[in-house]
């Protein structure tokens, strides 16, 4: 029996659509202005395939493309580049730099999860901090997340300084805070008078990023929004001219195809759920996203908090000294909301790579624990710079493209290509390995991809590299970030 | 717990993440197989292969709805295993999904050069401009493939709202793939 393709097609449908019919109740309430985000988020992903893939290939990073105009006014075309895109994840030394804070963590106090058969949330992201603000400065520089693994294409982003003018929901949040915005849907808001920004997408956090424009790793004095799992949401910025709601931030070509929505919403109100409207003031808006956020929540929502760091014990005050970034080594600091108490996570990096070296301090108990490996002075000294044969990697890759071990590409789109590098001490002895990693397509398909990778490991006593197999690579460094599927086979992966 | 959560246990290549999408996403997963199948032994292999497969893919992928990409992979694997179903044992309801939806658009009347990942766009920007109840009925039946009886149920609606509120989502799904240049 055949299936018929709009059966398939109808199981390709987008994520939130699926979710919305998955988990709504009999009668649901909607959170209109995060739904809104739903949508922008997922299409923003797709937008990212189109848009930032080119441009990490591009002679000007971070410039965004000269594009020419469509017929409709304040849409601009998106760029008909179609590179292959190469991406590096780790090129970058690190720098010295005076001064950091680690002042400032955010944290999560909501409760809207109710044991293991409750109803998921309609949309996870979209408990957050609610601020009214306006632009400080736009930080010129490409920045990449300091985390090997965590990401199917590392993303290049911007910052942007921002000052508090209202806190709309949220606790103890500062008077300044840096957003960090995917490069590809970066635009100028500093034109605008304010911004009514939902901080969703908090729970992540690095303090340490890196500069991909110039090449070196950078810590920050200023709280750090950063995003979660990579998703932009970007329909949750609604921005404001003369206190009058200012769609003109939507239709930017990096918000292209949520704008269509947007626009639908906006001509037809009556149809749509969005809380803003053409003509509203700012204070009609904070009213209506006050009213909504009770609406959607009621009592069960507690607004995420902006935690101050105050450690008491010896032991948690010397962890925080001991992964003060770049006064031992390269830091990045993550939060993890997971553990039992919440924990304040860190990892080494070095040369711009990954170590398996972490320190977790528990944000109640204050308990400290360090990984078994930690990395020495002398370990440092007699390490090679294993970003520099990346980056050396890198440049043959883009003369002649490498040929996949184990898939065909005959028939498969190369989606991109990507090069990882991370350190490993095993009993002593320090490895670096380098991992190329190939993401395919069916030519006419965007939904089953093909994975294939392959590893080089370099012995920094014996000075030696070695292309190595999978199974030998595992059996002297570990699974660390290494692949461990079938190799061949589709992987059935959404790109939305 | 968290989705993001459980995604952070399968980088961890915890065995635990499977429990806890087990936890979360079973019950959901086996309704969607056993929709399809209408055997609880194929349903439970169906879901089982789930797991493997979500197992497989995080890392390296990152989904950013795990339900929503559980869901997928339990669909397309229970859609597989109903080709290899003899045409006794397959569920009638199923085959009349699959007919209703033909209705719409045959593959004989699909545009050359339209891919299923263009009509899937399309019909995601379709249901978007749909009402909710309209868009959760029409995605509760031929993505979920619940029963009339059941969306009914859960909806609190007659079975015969239920079947008019498709046929007229279908009607217009129809004319929208048509000025949409899908369907020829």
């Amino acid at each position: 029996m055949k299936t018929p393709r709009i059966v398939t097609a109808v199981g390709q449908i987008d994520d939130e659509l699926i979710s919305g019919a998955a988990c709504d109740a009999v009668v649901m309430k909607r959170n209109p202005w995060l739904k809104w985000g739903a949508i922008a988020a997922c299409l923003a992903i797709i937008a990212g395939a189109i848009f930032v893939l080119p441009m990490l290939r591009g002679d000007e990073p971070g410039e965004i493309p000269d594009t020419g105009t469509t017929n409709d006014p304040g849409i601009v075309s998106p760029p008909n580049n179609n590179y292959t895109p190469i991406i590096f994840d780790a090129t970058a030394s690190p720098e010295q730099l005076s001064g950091s804070s680690l002042e400032f963590i955010v944290g999560t106090s909501t409760s809207i999860e109710v044991g293991v058969d409750a109803v998921p949330p309609k949309f996870e992201f979209s408990e957050g901090i609610a601020v009214k603000a306006k632009v400080v400065k736009n930080y010129p520089d490409q920045y990449y997340k300091l985390d090997v693994s965590s990401s199917y294409r590392p993303e290049a982003y911007r910052l942007i300084q921002m000052e508090t003018l209202e806190v709309i929901s949220g606790n103890n949040v500062p008077q300044y805070f840096l957003y960090l915005i995917p490069d590809y849907v970066y635009v100028d808001m500093s034109v605008y008078d304010s911004l009514l920004i939902s901080m969703s997408q908090i729970g992540l956090e690095n303090y340490v990023l890196r500069n991909g424009t110039q090449n070196k790793v950078e810590s920050f004095e200023l709280l750090i929004f950063a995003d979660r799992q990579d998703n932009p949401e970007l329909g949750n910025i609604i921005a404001f001219s003369d206190g009058i709601f200012d769609e003109s931030l939507w239709q930017n070509y990096t918000w292209l195809y949520g704008y269509q929505f947007g626009r639908y919403y906006l001509d037809h109100p009556e149809h749509g759920d969005l809380v803003v409207a053409r003509g509203d003031s700012e204070s009609t808006v904070i009213s209506a996203i006050k009213k909504q956020y009770e609406d959607w929540y009621g009592d069960n929502y507690q607004a995420r908090s902006v935690k101050t760091l105050n450690f008491t014990t010896q032991a948690a005050k010397d962890a925080i000294e001991y992964v003060k970034p770049f006064a031992n080594g390269v830091f990045s600091q993550w939060y993890s909301p997971y553990s039992q108490n919440g924990e304040l996570i860190f990892r080494r990096y070095i040369n711009g790579c990954q170590t398996e070296e972490t320190i977790r301090i528990d944000l109640l108990t204050e308990e400290v624990t360090y990984s078994e490996v930690r990395y020495t002075k002398e370990d440092m000294e007699q390490m090679e710079n294993i970003s520099a044969h990346l980056a050396q990697m890198a440049t043959e890759y883009a003369q002649q493209l490498p040929t996949p071990p184990h898939t065909d590409p005959a028939g498969k789109k190369l989606l991109c290509l990507n090069l990882y590098a991370w350190y490993v001490k095993v009993d002593g002895k320090m490895y670096g390995v380098i991992k190329t990693a190939w993401r395919y397509a069916d030519k006419d398909d965007w939904y089953i991809q093909y994975y294939d990778d392959s590893y080089v490991l370099y012995d920094m006593t014996e000075s030696t590299a070695t292309d190595i197999s999978r199974d030998d690579l595992v059996k002297i460094v570990g699974t660390r970030n290494v692949y461990m599927g079938e190799y061949g086979i589709g992987i059935e992966m959404p790109m939305c | 717990m968290n989705d993001l959560a459980i995604i952070e246990l399968y980088f961890a290549r915890s065995e635990e993440a499977i429990k806890e999408t087990d936890r979360k996403y079973g019950k959901l997963c086996h309704n969607i197989a056993y929709n399809i199948l209408h055997n609880r032994e194929d349903s439970e292999e169906c879901v089982n292969d789930t797991y493997l497969g979500v197992w497989n893919a995080i890392p390296p992928t990152r989904p950013n709805s795990l339900m929503a990409f559980v869901c997928r992979i339990t669909r397309n694997l229970s859609l597989k295993r109903l080709q290899a179903i003899t045409r006794q044992k397959r569920s009638p309801e199923v085959l009349v999904s699959f007919e209703e939806l033909a209705e719409v658009l045959s593959d004989e009347s699909i545009a050359s050069g339209v891919d299923d990942g263009e009509i899937a766009r399309i019909i995601s920007d379709f249901l978007r401009k749909e009402k909710e109840d309209s868009r959760n009925v029409f995605i509760r039946k031929y993505y979920f493939f619940d029963s009339i009886s059941d969306i009914a149920a859960r909806y609190s609606f007659s079975e015969s709202k239920v079947k008019n509120m498709l046929h007229r989502t279908r009607m217009k799904l129809k004319v929208y793939l048509i000025k949409e240049g899908v369907e020829l």
